[in-house]
């Protein structure tokens, strides 16, 4: 499965979420990315990567489809774990990643 | 000045009694352009914004600061911007010490007793992480479209301190929104 927009790519495959570029849309316009992270939780995996090594820039509104639309989901879900994979190269990804640790219990966030 | 209401929320300081080393301001009326061209032009200004103060003041770091803090903002302006005639302004002023971002639009005066309860707890709450969590799990809940995860990231990961200026007028409030940079460590 893939989005792809002006300047950014979010694709899924085998348990892996990727987003790729800058995501700065207006908030009604994540509602695509809300439905995408949707149908990745009801499809059932028992491991969930994020990764976001490549997401050089990302809107509040971005953070909250994120947080809400898949790690709050995901961890609603019994058993299931998450990873997040996170780049050093960018600030905003130290600054404001850690804080999504609180989120979710089985989750663990790495920087490379 | 007659008949307007005015409240300050925060430590606000008026631009007029500032002595700027500099400044820069991009002013444009509300509806001018479609709203999607001005989201698009809002992420340019941002990243101009921050180039062209890393350049000016040679610290690296700001650049990625500074456009996250301007483009925010925008976004809330934009959003929030209820009448064409009004300008929305964005106006960046350096001091030797620290940095300040002047965000000016119109907003309809029926949020604003909402806003100032949220920017109270907001300036209030020391743990801002606590509060990031707690509104993520009430937009959850609630399917609040209103997170304001914009205003607690700019305070909690962009290090910005935050002050509001509203002034009511019959029809519509002006808010000003001052988000100061401090740059005490980063300039040579």
């Amino acid at each position: 499965m893939k989005i792809e927009g002006e300047g950014y790519t979010v694709t899924y495959r085998n348990g892996q979420v990727k987003i790729s570029g800058k995501l700065s849309l207006m908030l009604e316009d994540y509602s695509e990315l809300e439905a995408f992270f949707k149908h990745i939780i009801e499809s059932g995996p028992s491991e969930l990567t994020l990764d976001i090594r490549n997401l050089e820039y990302l809107n509040s509104s971005g953070i909250k489809t994120i947080c809400v639309g898949l790690i709050l989901e995901a961890a609603d879900v019994e058993g299931l774990t998450m990873k997040i994979l996170c780049s050093n190269q960018y600030t905003w990804q130290k600054e404001t990643i850690p804080t999504f640790e609180a989120l979710m219990d089985n989750m663990a966030i790495l920087f490379e | 000045m007659a008949g307007t209401d005015v409240v300050t929320l925060g430590d606000f300081i008026e631009q007029e009694s500032q002595d700027f080393e500099g400044s820069l301001a991009f002013t444009i009326k509300a509806d001018y352009i479609k709203r999607e061209k001005l989201w698009k032009s809002k992420d340019l200004a941002a990243e101009f914004l921050g180039n062209f103060w890393r350049h000016i003041l040679d610290v690296e770091s700001i650049k990625a600061t500074l456009q996250f803090v301007c483009a925010e903002l925008m976004e809330n302006a934009v959003y929030h911007s209820v009448k064409s005639e009004y300008m929305i302004v964005i106006q960046l002023c350096f001091k030797t010490d620290e940095l300040m971002v002047y965000v000016k639009n119109s907003a309809g005066t029926e949020h604003m007793e909402e806003f100032k309860k949220f920017a109270g707890t907001v300036l209030a709450e020391k743990d801002l992480q606590k509060l990031f969590i707690q509104r993520m799990k009430e937009v959850k809940q609630t399917g609040s479209k209103k997170s304001q995860v914009g205003l607690i990231t700019l305070i909690k990961d962009r290090g910005a301190k935050l002050s509001w200026k509203l002034e009511q007028h019959p029809d519509l409030t002006v808010v000003t929104t001052l988000a100061r940079i401090s740059l005490q460590g980063k300039v040579a």
